[in-house]
């Protein structure tokens, strides 16, 4: 049950995308979500909708997956809607009793939803076609520079690794620690909401203890295999930028100007 | 490799835990002298000092007394450390803790990486680590997609790509079954015959004592045995008397002698056994 949640959403693949160096796909990605910020013309909105669902198309993913991503909010998205349509003012475009619907509301209405699901869309394409450890590694390597100014950068970055590689463990104890509980006869998830969490402690507090173990024993065996932070440790996985990146970067450099052109002469 | 008559030396070293409310003398002065190729079974009860040594041994902890020799390099000298943990390397008891990559790749690569070695001879290195244990198919593997057996030969693939010399079990079969603990003792074999490895295996199971060439008894943070496995187990009273079983067969010889049908206790192995056996029916 609690064993089917899927940690990270890689979509297994070899498209161009999926080759792309990780920090070319996180670098661009955040830019573009500022660019989306900034862009306010519907039209430069829905290209870059159409931006994005064409790379969909060239990582070999089904557009399915871009939706799932986008189901969780789309309550958000109804309800911002229904809120920009109907609250605000300006030249109205129908009335109805009480309610008015203006044009701004609905221009606005438009923006804003087209805008949140091209920002979900395009941040769940990375996660899609990045491994989150490859995202972690183009994290260590972006932050770099911060280490500088004592910013922890490796340790974060380790972190991050153990706790990739222990969600998938934890989860499996986590299961095994509910049906041991249940088998004492502990019912677990009924009763109103105190009750039912305060049925979670019995199982948070093995999962603690049994952590803490895992913890230490983990601490000893990186110490035996040499492990002594991040001073003259080198990766087997080198980021390399090839002429893959190259491209993607003037691509995207050429979008976004075509989106602001049309922003500001259509 | 250079040729040292001992790889691993220690002399009077002792060991005290001072941080529980009365010190604990784990390790008692014991002296001894660990050459290369060889392969050891440490046996002791529960609490005995087994694991308490074994981390002296590769420098996990410091002696508190007397000093731990590693290829004529103390372990008391911190810039020796890496040296000494990268030629002594250890697996432990629960192979769920001890794997830190997300796949078994990555994990093997773990202990070159942190030696410093470059991206081209790590990626040759867990090849050769994962080709030596026969695990090459399970090299994009994520860890919990692992049997227990699985995650242990990853546990001795990562130490091998760090070019070890020896190799310390920690009751690494304990939390395996039969067939899982055969796998991983036949690897450990290959790589003791082929490779030349030092293989200390400190376990529980009898049984797997007869695979080696030297058997240790620490009993108390002391040695008490220090034998070939024949030798050692010969003496059934004496070992019954420290709380250890001897190997099945060697109790059936050791009872054949008590009613009078053999001088003496000399097999350890079922076949050894055998042959005794019909000897005596001849
Ligand atoms: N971290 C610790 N702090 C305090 N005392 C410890 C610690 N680890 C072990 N000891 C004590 O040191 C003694 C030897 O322990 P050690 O773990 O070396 O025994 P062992 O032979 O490995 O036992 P086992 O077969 O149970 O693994 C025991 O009395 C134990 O209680
Ligand atoms: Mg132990």
């Amino acid at each position: 049950m609690i064993k089917d949640i899927t940690l990270g959403q890689y979509l297994p693949g070899n498209s161009i995308i999926h080759r792309l160096d990780p920090r070319t796909k996180l670098l661009m990605t955040v830019s573009f979500m500022m660019v989306l910020f900034i862009l306010n013309s519907i039209l430069s909105l829905i290209i870059s909708m159409v931006i994005v669902l064409s790379c969909y198309h060239i990582a070999g993913i089904s557009y399915k997956y871009a939706f799932k991503g986008i189901k969780p909010v789309l309550y958000v998205i109804v309800f911002t809607v229904i809120l920009n349509v109907f609250f605000t003012s300006g030249a109205p475009l129908l009335v109805w009793k009480f309610i008015t619907i203006s044009k701004e509301g609905v221009n606005s209405a438009i923006l804003v939803s087209l805008r949140v699901l091209t920002l979900i869309t395009s941040a769940s394409i990375m996660t899609y076609t990045t491994t989150p450890i490859m995202l972690t590694d183009a994290i260590e390597k972006l932050f770099k520079p911060l280490k500088k100014i004592k910013v922890p950068v490796h340790e974060m970055a380790m972190m991050m690794t153990i706790a990739l590689r222990f969600i998938p463990t934890l989860i499996d104890e986590t299961d095994k620690i509910m049906k041991a509980q249940a088998a004492r006869g502990a019912d677990i998830g009924t009763g109103n909401i105190i009750q039912r969490a305060k049925s979670f402690i019995p199982i948070l507090v093995p999962l603690f203890i049994s952590s803490f173990k895992r913890a230490d024993d983990l601490a000893i065996a990186m110490e035996s295999r040499c492990y002594r932070g991040g001073e003259g440790r080198t990766s087997m996985r080198v980021l390399k930028f090839t002429n893959k990146d190259l491209f993607a970067f003037i691509a995207f450099v050429l979008f976004t100007i075509i989106l602001f052109v049309l922003q500001f002469f259509i | 490799m250079k040729s040292i008559d001992s790889l691993i030396k220690t002399n009077d070293v002792s060991y005290v835990y001072l941080n529980s409310i009365n010190p604990i003398k784990a390790v008692n002065k014991i002296s001894l002298s660990i050459k290369q190729g060889e392969y050891i079974a440490m046996l002791g009860r529960n609490g005995s000092g087994k694991s308490t040594f074994a981390r002296l041994l590769n420098a996990l902890l410091l002696p508190s007394e007397g000093e731990v020799i590693v290829l004529s390099k103390n372990a008391a000298n911190e810039d020796d450390l890496w040296f000494i943990r990268k030629r002594v390397g250890m697996i432990f008891q629960n192979p769920d803790n001890q794997i830190i990559g997300t796949t078994v790749e990555e994990d093997i690569a773990f202990g070159p990486e942190n030696l410093g070695v470059i991206q081209q001879e790590i990626k040759s290195r867990v090849t050769q680590a994962l080709t030596d244990v026969g695990i090459l198919d399970l090299r994009e593997r994520a860890p919990h997609m692992l049997s227990g057996g699985q995650k242990q030969k990853v546990g001795i693939a990562a130490i091998l790509a760090m070019h070890p010399m020896c190799i310390i079990m920690d009751e690494s079969t304990s939390m395996l079954d039969p067939l899982g603990r055969e796998e991983l003792l036949k690897v450990v074999s290959i790589l003791n015959k082929k490779e030349k490895i030092t293989i200390i295996n400190i376990t529980h199971h009898m049984e797997e004592a007869t695979f080696a060439n030297r058997v240790i008894i620490i009993d108390n943070g002391k040695i008490v045995e220090d034998g070939t496995p024949a030798e050692v187990f010969t003496d059934v009273d004496k070992i019954t008397k420290i709380g250890l079983d001897v190997p099945q067969v060697t109790l059936l010889l050791h009872k054949l002698k008590k009613a009078g049908y053999l001088k003496k206790v000399d097999a350890i192995t079922v076949k050894q056994a055998y042959e005794r056996i019909v000897q005596i029916l001849e």
